[in-house]
């Protein structure tokens, strides 16, 4: 039964590990320098008590998820990262433990358009989005090159129109 | 073709009351509240209230006076704006709704008002017309349905080898011709004013008269020399329920009637009509290649009725002011329910003999994190740890709905078609074409993987977006379904771009 659709194979860019390393470090960095000032404050005003308790709290679990967002959690979602372009559709899958995957009919792709920041920039990287009419989606992370190639290949393929859409 | 046309007079008129209807309360403020008030500001306001009463006169006149539109060939142009000029065009092609509303004050001036409504997801998705006679309303529909018909003709021309073959061979005969589907009987209307609980409606609007009464005259004492008197007379007191009773279930009846009672659902090639309404009479039709899913909705009360309220979740919003008009009918007795969908929507018709989920799915249902009875309890304990209760009763409910669900739960696919029930209490029964599910999603958690189950999610094109949301399947259902959905094969515009149909049960 599910052998005539082919499962998503196509893996984005190794990269992708440490441009989501470098964004995830500095979030965390800019949440727990709010958090500290905040602490601070919190020793030199006369605030109610429980916020002191709830700041520590907060800075822990930050101290937490960072050490996974940065060091583990980057690996696993590059490493079971995988997307697939056919005439029909544009296939999604990611995760191991979570797993999602997701169908995008070609025909019922509105746009494409492709993304790059300054992080993204330096590995000579894009993302691509695609959005419906129901949602956007992104393949984050793959070639420059690549990624005009996809959207050039998304953007001719979408242009066929379903009859009664 | 045509030149600028302008509402009907009445249309003045019908915006003065409505802009009345917005500044009342500050009229029983001046006037009422404040009756004998004397102070400046009262004074102030009521100049300023008859100010902008007057300055209501001449902007509704001089609204009406501007708000001019002509009907062409292909398209609808309106130009509105007293000052600043706004012109807005609505090509036809893009209309998917047109309704008409008589209010029973406009029935008498033979005028309605009609809304035609597009696609678009901005506020000049629809336009309303707010009085116009009843000729010209039936005129632009006419010039609508002219041109859909002739844009119709045109593509399927080309296509006649891919047309489906469901609709295509019952009914070549019937162009044109409306069939009516659904007239409620009295039978039916007596159902619905027993499901519709509209006889509840009467306490409050009892008591919000008493309180008017009571302010007005004093009733406390004459209301307990009645009380006494009931307390001594059995009879009275019974003959007063009784009377109670009757009252309520006449108010009931007459409540339903006047909302249900003249009813009717017809259809004929390209549209559903339904009209409704026996005071208030409302029409709107829905372009049949616009309707994306069929829903049936059962409460546990209407299951036992064997009723059902059938919508139609539709591209092109179809929502006036608030009331839910997508629904078809919502006391439906279920087998005319089924029936019906086929006689209107081939494509989307029911088979019986859905699949039920497994055991493990049940299981797993059980072991989900209960969010909203955790949510329920600590604000309890915090707040009004007195009601403890409650926490236990929610956690049955809990683990009843969970238990209903995973029984009411089944799934079938035939053809084009995925039929899905879902819901505990309350269910609802999901008919969508895989040409009409826009995106496809399986996801799968840690614990799911254990035991060999996903969710499974469909998205429909609708206003807004319509998700329906399958939990806890067996991954090879899933899997299945994924393969179903993939095998697609879209009639595309201009030839035959697209895959075989490789997969067909």
């Amino acid at each position: 039964m599910y052998q005539h659709i082919e499962e998503p194979k196509q893996k984005i860019s190794q990269h992708a590990i440490n441009v989501w390393r470098f964004t995830n470090t500095i979030g965390h960095f800019i949440f727990s320098i709010i958090i500290v000032v905040l602490l601070i404050l919190n020793a030199n005003f006369e605030w109610y008590g429980w916020i002191g308790y709830v700041l520590w709290i907060l800075l822990g679990l930050d101290i937490i998820s960072a050490i996974w967002s940065v060091f583990f959690e980057p690996i696993l979602l590059q490493k079971y990262w995988r997307y697939g372009i056919n005439k029909d559709f544009v296939q999604l899958k990611h995760g191991r433990w979570n797993m999602e995957h997701q169908a995008i009919p070609m025909t019922k792709i509105q746009y494409v358009s492709l993304k790059q920041g300054p992080i993204l920039r330096k590995y000579g990287l894009s993302s691509v989005t695609i959005g419906t009419m129901a949602s956007t989606h992104e393949i984050p992370a793959i070639q420059e090159d690549e990624a005009k190639t996809i959207r050039d290949e998304i953007a001719a393929l979408a242009k066929i129109r379903e009859v009664e859409s | 073709m045509e030149t600028n046309k302008r509402m009907h007079p009445m249309m003045m008129l019908l915006s003065f009351i409505a802009s009345l209807k917005d500044i009342f309360f500050m009229f029983i403020f001046l006037f009422i509240i404040h009756f004998s008030s004397t102070a400046t500001w009262v004074e102030i306001g009521r100049i300023l209230f008859f100010a902008y009463l007057i300055y209501k006169v001449f902007s509704v006149i001089a609204t009406w006076w501007r708000t001019t539109y002509s009907v062409n060939n292909s398209f609808i142009e309106i130009r509105q704006g007293v000052f600043t000029r706004k012109q807005h065009q609505i090509p036809f092609d893009r209309i998917q709704n047109v309704q008409t509303n008589t209010p029973f004050y406009l029935r008498p001036l033979n005028l309605t008002a009609l809304t035609l409504e597009t696609g678009a997801e901005d506020e000049d998705s629809s336009f309303t017309f707010t009085a116009i006679s009843k000729q010209e309303a039936e005129q632009i529909e006419h010039v609508l349905d002219y041109y859909t018909k002739q844009q119709a003709q045109e593509p399927e021309a080309i296509q006649t080898s891919e047309t489906e073959t469901a609709s295509s061979n019952t009914q070549p005969v019937m162009q044109d011709k409306r069939i009516v589907h659904f007239n409620p009987t009295k039978k039916d209307v007596l159902k619905a004013s027993v499901l519709s609980f509209s006889y509840l409606l009467l306490i409050p609007v009892l008591a919000s008269l008493l309180r008017n009464i009571d302010e007005v005259y004093d009733l406390s004492e004459t209301s307990e020399k009645i009380f006494d008197f009931l307390r001594e007379s059995w009879f009275w007191l019974s003959v007063l329920i009784f009377m109670f009773i009757i009252i309520t279930i006449g108010f009931g009846l007459v409540r339903t009637y006047l909302k249900y009672g003249r009813y009717e659902i017809s259809s004929d090639q390209e549209r559903i009509y339904i009209r409704k309404g026996v005071l208030n009479e409302q029409h709107f039709s829905i372009r049949k290649q616009n309707v994306q899913a069929v829903h049936i909705e059962q409460s546990l009360l209407k299951r036992m009725l064997r009723i059902a309220e059938v919508k139609l979740i539709s591209a092109g919003g179809v929502d006036i002011s608030g009331e839910e008009i997508n629904s078809l009918y919502p006391f439906l007795p279920i087998n005319r329910a089924y029936n019906m969908i086929e006689e209107i929507l081939p494509e989307f018709a029911i088979k019986t003999g859905m699949e039920q989920l497994p055991k493990k799915s049940l299981v797993a249902r059980i072991c989900q994190l209960p969010l909203l009875w955790i949510i329920g309890t600590t604000i309890i304990v915090i707040f009004f740890p007195k009601w403890w209760p409650i926490s236990i009763i929610l956690f049955l409910l809990t683990v009843a709905s969970r238990i209903l669900d995973y029984y009411f739960t089944c799934y079938l696919i035939h053809g084009e078609v995925l039929q899905v029930r879902t819901g505990g209490f309350f269910t609802t029964t999901s008919i969508t074409t895989r040409e009409k599910i826009i995106e496809f999603k399986l996801e799968q958690d840690l614990i799911q993987k254990r035991f060999g189950l996903a969710d499974m999610e469909t998205t429909n094109r609708s206003k807004p977006i319509h998700v329906n949301s399958l939990d806890n399947i067996p991954i090879d259902m899933a899997k299945h379904t994924f393969a179903w959905y993939t095998g697609r094969s879209p009639k595309v515009e201009g030839g035959s771009y697209g895959k075989q149909d490789l997969y067909r049960r």
